[in-house]
C-alpha cells in the first residue's frame, strides 16, 4: 500500500505499450517510485546553476534538441536510480512474476450479503482489523462518495478525459477555428501560465488545456505553433528558476508530480519555432489586412470585427516570439544577450501596450475557449491534493506581462551596477523592490552568479559575460568605500613586507562566502529573506571581530612601514560595519514588510532603527568617506615625498597631480548617495517612532491587556537576533525605557510640570520631534529617491507631518489609524 | 528508564482508553474473540476486494479493516469509473491509496477467489 498516490508520464505511457494484465497490485509501487524520481530531479537540479558560470547553455552543449523531449525529461522524470533502488527493482520484478503467473485473471466471488452477515456479529464498537492497523491508522483513509474528501465524485464532470477521447468523440475542436477562438484560447493558456509563474501547480494550469498534450498531432497550424511556443516557453522559464535557485515551494513548483503523456515526436528547435511563430503573425496580418479591405468596400461591421480580432492575433504573435527570444537568449547565455535586450524588451512593451489597446475578449468568451477541462489531469494528482485552480486572471494577463517586461529590464542593467557591493545593493534596495516575481528575483540572482565567479572558474570561460572574480569585486568595494591603505593600487610595492599579503587576501576570502549570502538573501521571498538575514547576522558578526583585527595589525604595520599619514583604522571595520547593520536593518524592514509587528510593538522597532542601527549607519558612512579623503590626500603627499626623494623630473609630478585631483573632484563619491538614504530611513524611523511613542501615551493605540501583556518580553522576542552582539552594543529594554522617561522627563523639568509621560507638554514635544525628523526625511529624500519610490515617500512625509502637527496643537480625536498602504515599512497616519 | 516508558506508555493507553469504554481500537483485544463470522472475516484480510459503488465506480483494494457497520477500509486502493473500463483493462485507474466505504455507498463487494486457489494450490 502506498500513501503516495500520484502518476507520471512515463508511467502512464510504458503501461500502454504493455497488454493489460487486469493486475494493478503494483499501481502503489509504481507511483512510489515516481516520488523518488521526482526527488532525484529535484537534488540534481539544485546544482543546476554553475552550468551559467562555466559558460555551457543548458541546451547549449547538445545543441538545440527538440524541446517536448527535453519537457518530458525535465519534468517527468530522472535518470539517476541508485544502485540499492535497481536492487530493489530486480527483487519486485521477480515478485512480480510469480504474482502474474498466480492470478493472471481475478475470479470475483460476490460477498456482499456474507460480509453484511458476518459483521453483524461483531460488538459495538469493536474494529476488526489487520495486525499492527488500528483506529488510528482508519481515521486517516479518505472517505468514498464524501463530498469533501472524494475527488472521484467530481472526476465524473469531466466533459474530455483526455486528447485522444475528446478526439476520437469529437468533442474537442480540432479545426476550422475563429479569430476569437484563438485568441480565446492564447488569452486562457496565458493565464494559466502566470497562474503557474505564481506558484501554482503545473498539471492544474497550463496543462489543463488539451492541445499541449499532443501538440503534434493538432492538425491547425497557428494552435499548433502556439503549444509548442508554450511549451518552450515553460520549459525556459522551470530552467530559469531552477538556475536561479532561490525559489521555495510555496513560491513556484518546479516539478510536477503528474503530466499527461505527451509524445517528443516533431518538436521544432528554438530558431525553426521562431520561424514558425513569425509565420503565424504574417498570416494572422494577412487575415486583418483582408478583412479590413473587405471593410473598406462593403462596410460590414462584421468585417471590421475580424479584422481586429485577427490583428490582435498577430499582435500576440508577435509578444510569444519577442518573450521566446528574450528567453530563449537568456537560457542559452547567447553572448549578445545584453546587447539585445533592451532592444527586445522596448519591443515587448510596445506590443503589450498595443495589446493592451486593441480587441478585448468578453468573459463568455474566455470561458468558451475550446481545448480546456481544467479537471483533466485530477486523476494524477494525489487525493489529498487541492481540487483545481480557478482561471481568475481572465483579461489581467498583460497587464501581468506589462509589470514582468519592467522588470526585466532592471535584471537587464543590473549587470552595469555590478561595480561595487554597496553600489549593487543600493540598486537592489531601491529599483530592485520591484522584482516581486520569483521569475525575475531568479533571473536576478542568475544575472549575479553568471557575472561575478569565483576566480578558479574564471579561467575554463574567459571573456563569457564579462566574469569579474569575486575577490576583485570585494576589493573593489572596499577601494570605493573606505579606500584601505593596504588596497590601494601603488601599495603593490610594500606587500612582501611580512604576512600583509597573506593576511589581505584570507580577509578578502572571508569576505566572499558572507557577500554570496547576502546578494542571495536578495533573491529569496520575504519571509524565508528574513530568517536566512537572521542567520547570516552570526557570520557578519564574526567577519566584523576579524576586521576590526585586521585594521589594528595593518596600522600597526603602516607605522613600522613609516608611512605617516596613511590610517587604517576602521578601513575594513565600517564596511564589514555597513553590511551587517543594513542586514540588521532589513531584517526588522522584512518584519515590517511581512506585517508581523503589532501597532503596539512598533514605537520599540522604529526606535531600535532610529536610535540604533540606522545612527550607527550614518555615522560608519560618514567615517568611511572621511578615511577614503584623508588616505588619498596622505597618499598623493606621500607620493610627492617620495618623487623629491627619487629627484626625479618635477614637469611628471605636476601633471600627475593635476590629473588625480581633478578626477576626485569631478567624480562625485557614492557615498553622498548611500548616506541620503540612510538619512532618510533614520529620520523616517525617527519620526515614526516619536509619533506613535505620543500617541502610546495619549492612549490613541489599542494596547494589550496590561495583565497579560509583557512588553520586555516582546522586545526581546523582536530583536532576539541581534542579541549576540556588542558593536553596536545591543541595548537593553531597560535602557530604553530609560531613554523613554528621559526623553518625557527632560521637558518635564524644563516646564516645571510633576506629571510624568502622559502630560501634554511631553506628549507634544514629542510631536514636535517627529514633524521635525519628517521634515528632514523629505529634505534627504531627494538626494537618492527617484520615480514612483520618491513620490510615495514624499507623499508620505508631508501627510504624516501634517497629522502630527495637528496633534500637536492638543487638538481632540478619538483614535489614529496607521496604514501601510502606500509603502511596506511606513504607514500614513490619519485622524479618526 | 524501561519501567519509566512502559508506565508512560501504560499512562498514555488509559487516557485513549478509558476503562469502562467498550470501543476497542486496540486490534490486539479483538484479536482474542473469535466465532465464526469474525474468523471468515479474517480469512479476507489481504485480499484483493472489488467494491462496487452506488455511482457505479469500481474501487479494488486490498482488505483491511471492517467494523458492525461494516466500514470496509481498503489498502492500495485503485478507482476504476465503471464497470467497462475496469473489464475492457484499457483505462489506467486511478489511485487513492487508504480508502474507507460504508455501507449505504456500496452496491456490491466481491472477493477474489483466484487469489485464495493461488495460495491454496501453493499449500
Amino acid at each position: 500500500m502506498s500513501p503516495f498516490p500520484g502518476g507520471f508520464s512515463d508511467l502512464s505511457g510504458s503501461s500502454q505499450q504493455k497488454p493489460y494484465t487486469g493486475h494493478t497490485l503494483d499501481w502503489g509501487r509504481r507511483v512510489q517510485k515516481g516520488m523518488r524520481w521526482c526527488c532525484h530531479l529535484t537534488l540534481r537540479c539544485s546544482g543546476g546553476g554553475d552550468n551559467w558560470a562555466n559558460g555551457r547553455g543548458f541546451r547549449g552543449e547538445r545543441g538545440e534538441k527538440a524541446l517536448a523531449e527535453k519537457m518530458m525529461n525535465g519534468f517527468g522524470h530522472g535518470h539517476n536510480m541508485e544502485e540499492e533502488e535497481v536492487e530493489e527493482e530486480e527483487d519486485y520484478a521477480e515478485r512480480r512474476r510469480l504474482e502474474s503467473s498466480a492470478h493472471h485473471i481475478y475470479n470475483w466471488k460476490n460477498v456482499h450479503q456474507d460480509l453484511h452477515g458476518w459483521a453483524s456479529e461483531l460488538d459495538v464498537g469493536e474494529l476488526i482489523t489487520i495486525p499492527n492497523f488500528s483506529l488510528y491508522d482508519a481515521m486517516s483513509a479518505i472517505e468514498l462518495c464524501d463530498v469533501k474528501m472524494d475527488i472521484g465524485l467530481l472526476l465524473k464532470d469531466r466533459k474530455i478525459k483526455s486528447f485522444e477521447e475528446g478526439m476520437e468523440r469529437g468533442s474537442l475542436k480540432m479545426d476550422n477555428f475563429l479569430a476569437v477562438e484563438y485568441l480565446a484560447v492564447m488569452e486562457r493558456s496565458l493565464a494559466n501560465l502566470i497562474l503557474w509563474i505564481e506558484g501554482h501547480c503545473l498539471a492544474q494550469t497550463v496543462f489543463t488545456m488539451l492541445y499541449l498534450h499532443k501538440p503534434q498531432q493538432v492538425p491547425d497550424e497557428l494552435i499548433r505553433t502556439y503549444c509548442w511556443s508554450l511549451l518552450a516557453l515553460c520549459e525556459y522559464v522551470r530552467q530559469i528558476m531552477l538556475d536561479g535557485y532561490v525559489v521555495e515551494e510555496e513560491d513556484f513548483q518546479v516539478t510536477s508530480l503528474a503530466l499527461p503523456p505527451s509524445s517528443n515526436a516533431d518538436a521544432p528547435t528554438a530558431a525553426a519555432l521562431l520561424k514558425s511563430v513569425k509565420s503565424c503573425e504574417e498570416t494572422s496580418s494577412k487575415q486583418a489586412r483582408k478583412h479590413r479591405s473587405s471593410f473598406k468596400e462593403t462596410s460590414l461591421a462584421d468585417d471590421d470585427l475580424q479584422s481586429q480580432q485577427w490583428n490582435a492575433l498577430a499582435m500576440r504573435f508577435r509578444f510569444l516570439r519577442t518573450l521566446l527570444q528574450f528567453f530563449g537568449s537568456f537560457a542559452l547565455r547567447s553572448e549578445s544577450f545584453f546587447a539585445e535586450a533592451p532592444q527586445l524588451i522596448d519591443l515587448l512593451e510596445a506590443t503589450i501596450e498595443k495589446i493592451l489597446a486593441g480587441y478585448k475578449l468578453s468573459e463568455e468568451q474566455f470561458r468558451a475557449a475550446p481545448g480546456f477541462e481544467s479537471l483533466v489531469n485530477l486523476h494524477l494528482l494525489p487525493p489529498s491534493f487541492p481540487r483545481h485552480t480557478p482561471a481568475t486572471v481572465d483579461g489581467k494577463s498583460f497587464d501581468f506581462f506589462r509589470s514582468l517586461s519592467h522588470q526585466l529590464r532592471i535584471v537587464v542593467s543590473a549587470r552595469d551596477r555590478l561595480k561595487t557591493i554597496e553600489g549593487f545593493l543600493f540598486y537592489l534596495r531601491t529599483d530592485g523592490v520591484l522584482l516581486d516575481s520569483a521569475l525575475t528575483r531568479s533571473m536576478m540572482q542568475i544575472v549575479i552568479g553568471a557575472s561575478l565567479v569565483l576566480k578558479r572558474c574564471s579561467g575554463d570561460a574567459p571573456g563569457k559575460w564579462e566574469l569579474i572574480s569575486t575577490s576583485d569585486f570585494i576589493a573593489d568595494s572596499l577601494r570605493a568605500f573606505s579606500n584601505p591603505p593596504v588596497l590601494m593600487s601603488g601599495f603593490a610595492q610594500y606587500e612582501h613586507h611580512g604576512q600583509m599579503k597573506e593576511y589581505i587576501e584570507t580577509f578578502l576570502r572571508s569576505c566572499i562566502a558572507s557577500t554570496s549570502v547576502v546578494l542571495r538573501n536578495y533573491g529569496l521571498n520575504k519571509a524565508r529573506q528574513r530568517d536566512s538575514l537572521a542567520a547570516c547576522l552570526v557570520d557578519l558578526f564574526a567577519l566584523q571581530d576579524d576586521a576590526e583585527k585586521f585594521d589594528e595589525y595593518f596600522n600597526a604595520q603602516l607605522a613600522e612601514l613609516k608611512l605617516t599619514g596613511l590610517n587604517h583604522t576602521f578601513c575594513f571595520g565600517s564596511w564589514t560595519l555597513t553590511t551587517m547593520l543594513n542586514a540588521m536593518a532589513d531584517f526588522l524592514f522584512c518584519g515590517l514588510e511581512l506585517q508581523l509587528y503589532a501597532n503596539s510593538e512598533l514605537h520599540f522597532v522604529y526606535w531600535y532603527l532610529y536610535d540604533v542601527l540606522l545612527h550607527c549607519e550614518v555615522q560608519t558612512i560618514s567615517r568611511a568617506e572621511s578615511a577614503t579623503r584623508e588616505n588619498e590626500l596622505a597618499w598623493q603627499i606621500l607620493h610627492e615625498v617620495n618623487l623629491r626623494g627619487n629627484k626625479k623630473a618635477g614637469g611628471s609630478k605636476k601633471k600627475q597631480n593635476g590629473r588625480t585631483k581633478g578626477s576626485s573632484e569631478s567624480v562625485p563619491r557614492p557615498h553622498v548617495l548611500y548616506l541620503a538614504r540612510a538619512q532618510t530611513l533614520h529620520h523616517f524611523c525617527g519620526a515614526l517612532h516619536y509619533a506613535l511613542l505620543a500617541l502610546q501615551w495619549q492612549e490613541k493605540i489599542k494596547r494589550p491587556d496590561q495583565s497579560l501583556d509583557c512588553e520586555e518580553f516582546r522586545y526581546y522576542h523582536r530583536l532576539m537576533p541581534f542579541q549576540e552582539r556588542n558593536a553596536p552594543a545591543f541595548v537593553d529594554y531597560e535602557q530604553y525605557q530609560q531613554v523613554k522617561s528621559v526623553m518625557a522627563r527632560n521637558h518635564v523639568l524644563f516646564v516645571g510640570s510633576s506629571s510624568g509621560e502622559n502630560s501634554l507638554d511631553s506628549v507634544s514635544d514629542a510631536y514636535l520631534k517627529s514633524s521635525f525628523n519628517f521634515q528632514q526625511a523629505d529634505r534627504h529624500l531627494v538626494l537618492w529617491a527617484k520615480g514612483g519610490e520618491k513620490a510615495i515617500l514624499s507623499k508620505l512625509c508631508k501627510r504624516n507631518d501634517v497629522i502630527v502637527r495637528i496633534l500637536a496643537t492638543g487638538r481632540n480625536c478619538k483614535a489614529v489609524a496607521i496604514n501601510f498602504d502606500l509603502h511596506p515599512w511606513f504607514p500614513s497616519l490619519s485622524l479618526l | 528508564m524501561d519501567q519509566q516508558e512502559d508506565q508512560f506508555y501504560a499512562s498514555a493507553d488509559e487516557i485513549l482508553h478509558p476503562v469502562g469504554v467498550t470501543t476497542s481500537t486496540n486490534p490486539s483485544s479483538a484479536a482474542g474473540k473469535s466465532s465464526p463470522g469474525r474468523d471468515a472475516i479474517r480469512k479476507l484480510f489481504h485480499r484483493e476486494l472489488k467494491v462496487v459503488l452506488v455511482d457505479d465506480r469500481v474501487i479494488i483494494g486490498s482488505f483491511f479493516c471492517t467494523d458492525r457497520d461494516c466500514n470496509i477500509v481498503l489498502g492500495g486502493a485503485r478507482e476504476y469509473e465503471n464497470e467497462a473500463d475496469f473489464a475492457g483493462g484499457k483505462v489506467e485507474p486511478r489511485f487513492i491509496g487508504l480508502v474507507m466505504v460504508n455501507k449505504k455507498n456500496t452496491k456490491a463487494v466481491f472477493v477474489d477467489e483466484k487469489a485464495e486457489d493461488a495460495v491454496e494450490g501453493a499449500k
